[in-house]
């Protein structure tokens, strides 16, 4: 019997060991190239753990011909407006579909949660034309739009969730004290469903922050690069450096990873409240 | 009058997502199907209307059915691979150890991470000579299983699948963990009286109790691997030889490659079209749950 607990115990545990080695194996591989010389990338054999540790590449990618900090500000820059518009154009229409009596209230909300099941496939060739004509080719405006595309109806669901969760009774005492709509909305309901504005600002950021498609479809001028596609634009050429690559993937992902972790539970709660984009 | 003029403003409240849904989710539908009838000249911004043309084209086409054959490999490829990885992985971290919170930061580490920086950290991974998958095959004695991972059309689908769902099985994992710790204790012990062992006790109780959450997930999961293009454009492009070209990556080639706006838009027409089905189940299934009967 005791046998039998041990076994079942060590087999336990292999298994966790497995899911975590899994996991962890392609940062290790990151960072392993990272820390790496350029020549010592090209190296065989092949060492996890670099012969000589260089921070080398960093240097390269933060100093060197890719201009990393001005892609960085590119895509700070479409992220953080991504973020504040979806937020501000997302949270009234929430609100109102919880707490206004109006027609077409239910026609709206099952719009809203199948519009997040609409193909990017189908989205881009016309956005890419409307984009053209309107000469907005190489904008980060462009981008901004087209972001809203996947970030309103998912914040709009997700605060929907959170107002209806909050009880009337205080905003209704807050109107007879005098207070508008309006005032109500900013004093009374936004503080109190400020998990709800934390987890799908968080997630608009990090969804922002790493977009791909539209970035690659719209945007040609180096200059206007957002970090995404300045890093897979570096495949290929000059013989790809992989080290200052990977060096420069550990920078982009730092940020959202410190913020994924940082609002962890929340997230989680949020995406499974809403529990449609992942 | 008052009364009337606060009912407008009511209305006010949504018309800017209202406008974001008209202009950038319903015009652009409608755009693609009306494009799918027509040929389309960018640089002119011109187009001849064709009729059905383009469908008969794609239809009586071999490659058509390669993107579709494709498509649906790597869908369902993806998805049951996941649901099949993760169910196991719930069901090992809904037991109480050490180091627990150790072990579910780990594994959120791949949700966390960009879709990017997966693409191009499991390229560079698959890379022949000088990447980790053959160096480690190679340590464990197994260089016979060495391939040139996305150089060959036979086997380039397959590794594209593998970063998809090293990234994608956590979501599924910690959703089924979440409905996990809902199923009610006492279930487990009457299974336990009737002396049923952790794999039967797995089969008949916990998973009855976490079947809508997995039926949600992976109805989430077709959708979201279907419409996904960005892993397989920056590890293969499509290629070799079209065997990574999925519906949506053909969409994307044609479209923003060969400039044919018409013949991408009935790609595009059918991907919705089998997109449809299963939101329409998805929709469905979440109305019978009640999540969207108080609306």
């Amino acid at each position: 019997m005791r046998i039998r607990l041990i076994t079942k115990k060590t087999i336990f545990y292999i298994a966790l060991l497995l899911f975590a080695l899994s996991a962890l194996l392609p940062y290790i591989w990151i960072l392993s190239t990272a820390l790496k010389n350029f020549s010592e990338v090209f190296t065989i054999p092949i060492r996890l753990i670099p012969r000589h540790v260089t921070l080398e590449n960093f240097k390269a990618v933060i100093y060197g011909q890719m201009d990393f900090s001005q892609k960085f500000m590119n895509s700070l820059i479409v992220t953080i407006a991504t973020t504040v518009l979806s937020l501000a154009l997302s949270t009234p229409c929430a609100y109102a579909l919880t707490r206004f009596k109006m027609k077409g209230k239910r026609a709206l909300l099952q719009t809203i949660l199948v519009s997040q099941m609409i193909p990017l496939a189908v989205l881009l060739i016309p956005l890419y034309i409307i984009i053209v004509k309107l000469g907005l080719l190489n904008t980060f405006t462009s981008l901004v739009v087209a972001n809203l595309t996947f970030s309103v109806p998912f914040v709009v669901w997700v605060l929907y969730g959170f107002f209806t969760g909050l009880p009337i009774s205080i905003e209704e005492s807050a109107m007879i004290d005098g207070c508008s709509r309006f005032q109500t909305l900013v004093r009374i309901v936004l503080p109190s469903a400020a998990p709800g504005l934390a987890a799908s600002s968080a997630y608009t950021f990090i969804t922002a922050w790493q977009e791909y498609m539209f970035a690659l479809t719209f945007i040609d001028s180096q200059k206007k690069f957002t970090l995404p596609i300045a890093l897979t634009s570096y495949i290929g050429q000059y013989g790809t450096q992989w080290g200052n690559l990977m060096a420069a993937s550990l920078l982009v992902t730092l940020p959202v990873i410190v913020l994924f972790f940082g609002i962890q539970t929340l997230m989680v709660k949020g995406l499974t409240a809403g529990a449609v984009k992942g | 009058m008052k009364r009337k003029n606060e009912r407008i403003w009511n209305y006010a409240w949504t018309a800017p997502v209202v406008l974001i849904i008209v202009a950038l989710l319903a015009y652009p539908i409608f755009r693609t199907i009306q494009l799918s009838f027509y040929e389309y000249n960018l640089t002119e911004a011109t187009q001849t209307f064709i009729g059905l043309e383009g469908y008969w084209k794609a239809l009586s086409s071999e490659d058509f059915y390669s993107f579709l054959y494709i498509s649906v490999v790597w869908t369902f490829g993806t998805v049951i691979s996941c649901l099949v990885i993760a169910l196991p992985m719930a069901a090992i971290l809904n037991n109480d150890f050490r180091f627990k919170w150790i072990m579910r930061s780990i594994l959120m580490l791949p949700w966390a991470t960009p879709w990017v920086i997966i693409a191009l950290t499991w390229k560079w991974m698959f890379s022949s000579n000088f990447g980790m998958i053959d160096y480690l095959l190679r340590a464990a004695g197994l260089g016979v299983l060495v391939k040139n991972w996305l150089g060959d059309p036979d086997i380039a689908l397959f590794s594209v699948m593998v970063p998809t769902i090293w990234r994608g099985y956590t979501f599924g994992a910690f959703m089924y963990l979440a409905a996990m710790q809902t199923v009610p204790v006492h279930l487990y012990e009457a299974a336990e009286i009737d002396g049923a062992g952790p794999i039967k006790k797995f089969f008949h109780v916990t998973l009855p109790g976490i079947l809508p959450t997995v039926v949600v997930v992976n109805l989430l999961g077709v959708m979201w691997t279907l419409n996904a293009i960005q892993m397989i454009w920056i590890m293969t492009q499509g290629g070799p030889l079209n065997s990574t070209t999925t519906l949506p990556v053909a969409v994307y080639k044609t479209a923003f490659l060969f400039h044919r706006f018409g013949e991408a838009s009935v790609y595009g027409v059918f991907i919705g079209l089998m997109l449809l089905i299963f939101a329409l189940l998805y929709i469905q299934f979440i109305a019978q749950k009640g999540e969207l009967a108080e609306v």
